[in-house]
């Protein structure tokens, strides 16, 4: 019994950790959302340039490509 | 494969549990404060600023969960194809919104304010989508 869930988290332990480590992604996108509806002023123009670097950035992310 | 739907668990949390994607939901229920002439929606523009940062934020975290988990995606119809829509014109819809956010912010007229809107309701479909997609892979593998 217990080597077969032993067996088990072996096999799945390469799942884990990708959850493990997804998991704190999921947590700052939840706090980077809330942050952003906290927001009560308009951008300022430096505000607006980081935004554009950074959908610069982001959009040249490999995941991005389409195939 | 029943562990890595874990991870999609965790993105469903985040796409459609989290109180927070309803508020964003909710508080884009932009209203125009006039018809004619002017229009004077000091909100629009800060909510619009707001959803460019969260759509940006969301088609990001569900084109990684897609990329990521293709196996899984690829088990619920037109998830892919919605995330290669999202990787061909996500960031023109961003770009779009933008425009219309800095023309508005410019020259708050009617037709600026409709332009704004228009592209708004744009992204916010994209992020609907991404949100609904996201949770149909987490149930199908369970």
């Amino acid at each position: 019994m217990i080597a077969s869930l032993i067996a088990i988290f072996i096999e799945n332990l390469p799942y884990l950790v990708k959850a493990a480590k997804t998991a704190p992604e999921i947590f700052a996108y939840i706090q980077r959302t809330k942050k952003t509806l906290e927001q009560s002023k308009e951008w300022t123009p430096d505000q607006q340039a980081e935004f554009d670097r950074q959908v610069e950035e982001i959009t040249s992310q490999p995941h991005w490509r389409p195939e | 494969m029943k562990t890595k739907l874990l991870i999609l668990c965790a993105c469903v949390v985040a796409f459609s549990g989290c109180e927070t994607v309803k508020t964003l939901t909710a508080s884009h229920s932009f209203s125009a404060s006039g018809q004619t002439g002017v229009v004077n929606d000091d909100q629009i523009v800060i909510k619009s600023e707001q959803a460019l940062a969260i759509a940006l934020d969301t088609f990001d975290t569900f084109l990684k969960a897609e990329y990521d988990n293709r196996e899984i995606f690829a088990k619920v119809p037109g998830a892919h194809a919605t995330a290669e829509n999202i990787r061909r014109n996500g960031k023109r819809w961003i770009r779009t919104l933008e425009h219309a956010h800095d023309a508005y912010k410019g020259n708050r007229n009617e037709s600026n304010h409709a332009n704004l809107l228009t592209a708004y309701k744009v992204v916010q479909a994209a992020i609907e989508e991404a949100k609904q997609y996201t949770a149909k892979a987490a149930n199908k593998g369970v």
